[in-house]
């Protein structure tokens, strides 16, 4: 009876301890999942972290490159200005692709090298948009374009333009312009270089009219010198149909630079999420 | 009545040769995944990401603008001294495109590490481009 007591105390014994080893052994395989989910954790996030390091340059650097310092994108009651001190230099001396595409094989060649990286970066030109208003930005050296799509939800453009020649009596020729119905307002300062104003005027312009431009003439400079206009636009193409487009805002400057300090764009409020974006993929691998 | 005593110190045998397997190979189990775990070092990606944010912090302030422009390192190491901890080390150097040195400057009292971790920033200077490389470790 006792013997069989004791038998019964053994058989119980062995089954307690392999249930006890068995959870140890559960624990310990859940244990090393654990520690390999955190091991992967680590190397995705410190990969993820990476690619945003590697795409937070490009960005600075790609609004550097363009000249551009983007202040604020501000938000009131009734509107959303977007707001750059510095917005390139219209100037046939630069050429802003090409600044581009030199910075683009660097990023690609040396610095992907280094960074034991694959980057790829496509259709990295010198445009871009803001979003939700559909307005583009094109610069391309002497010729500057601001395309309003949403011309209607404009309010108005307060641009300060500085140009690179000291002379205070250019000849301005001022069009006689008129709007009646959906007018934007362009806020316009021009500057000589040594900072003296040569023109502050605010216009009312329809963005659908085919407004005449205002011409600034220096007299010791072949022509044309430098133009500003707003309103419907007609680029002249050398292959294929014009380019006509309403709500534009053009700058062109020949034989001298033109500092665009100060451009300011005021839109309609909008309840969505506004943002500056270009067409270009980055590719980081 | 031998038969029977035989047959149940047979099963006992059984019994306990069967537990003492299973015992040994789970505690074998138990072992050979114990001796996988790798010991995760929390410290490291957080040094990793701390030098991508210095970096891009020097950049952000002109403080790589400045030493490149200057050729000046003062500033470098300042930070390097002051914001780094006590047992961070750091190196701080600009190259231009070609990948040509142009400053280097180094954490005073610090020495040599097999664990670095490297972080690049480009910077636009005057339109041409240069970069800035960070290395980082703990002493």
């Amino acid at each position: 009876m006792m013997k069989q007591a004791k038998a019964k105390k053994a058989i119980l014994f062995t089954i307690i301890t392999l249930f006890l080893l068995t959870s140890v052994f559960v624990l310990t395989t859940a244990y090393v999942k654990r520690n390999r989910l955190y091991q992967e954790f680590i190397s995705e996030a410190a990969i993820a972290s990476r690619s945003r390091f590697i795409q937070e340059d490009i960005i600075g650097d790609y609004l550097t490159l363009l000249g551009i310092t983007l202040d604020e994108i501000s938000r009131n009651s009734t509107s959303v200005t977007l707001k750059f001190s510095n917005f390139s230099t219209v100037t046939s001396s630069i050429n802003y692709t090409a600044r581009l595409q030199n910075y683009k094989e660097f990023l690609e060649g040396t610095y992907a090298n280094l960074s034991n990286t694959k980057i790829q970066l496509n259709n990295f030109v010198p445009v871009f948009h803001f979003y939700p208003y559909n307005s583009s930005f094109k610069i391309s050296g002497k010729k500057l374009f601001f395309y309003g799509a949403q011309y209607s939800k404009l309010n108005y453009i307060d641009l300060e333009l500085q140009a690179s020649r000291n002379e205070t009596d250019p000849t301005i020729s001022e069009p006689v312009i008129s709007c009646e119905a959906g007018c934007v307002s362009l806020i316009l300062k021009v500057l000589a270089d040594n900072g003296s104003i040569l023109k502050s005027e605010t216009y009312s312009l329809d963005p659908i009219n085919e407004n005449l431009p205002i011409k600034f003439r220096y007299a010791e400079l072949p022509e044309p010198n430098f133009t500003v206009s707003f309103g419907k636009h007609t680029e002249k193409s050398v292959v294929g149909p014009d380019a006509i487009t309403e709500g534009t805002l053009y700058i062109e400057a020949n034989n001298l630079d033109v500092r665009i300090n100060k451009f300011h764009l005021d839109y309609d409020l909008t309840d969505k999420n506004t943002i500056l974006q270009t067409n270009a993929t980055i590719y980081i691998e | 009545m031998l038969l029977k005593k035989n047959r149940k110190s047979i099963i006992f045998s059984l019994d306990s040769l069967l537990a003492l397997v299973s015992g040994i190979t789970l505690i074998i189990a138990c072992f050979f995944y114990i001796s996988q775990i790798q010991t995760i070092q929390w410290g490291q990606p957080a040094l990793y990401i701390f030098t991508m944010d210095s970096l891009n912090a020097l950049k952000i302030d002109g403080t790589l603008e400045n030493a490149m422009e200057s050729g000046s390192s003062t500033r470098l190491l300042l930070f390097l001294n002051n914001m780094l901890d006590v047992n961070t080390c750091g190196e701080i150097e600009l190259y231009n495109r070609t990948g040509s040195l142009r400053l280097s400057v180094n954490k005073t009292s610090c020495g040599n590490s097999t664990q670095i971790y490297v972080a690049r920033r480009t910077l636009i200077l005057n339109n041409t481009v240069y970069y800035a490389t960070m290395r980082s470790w703990y002493k």
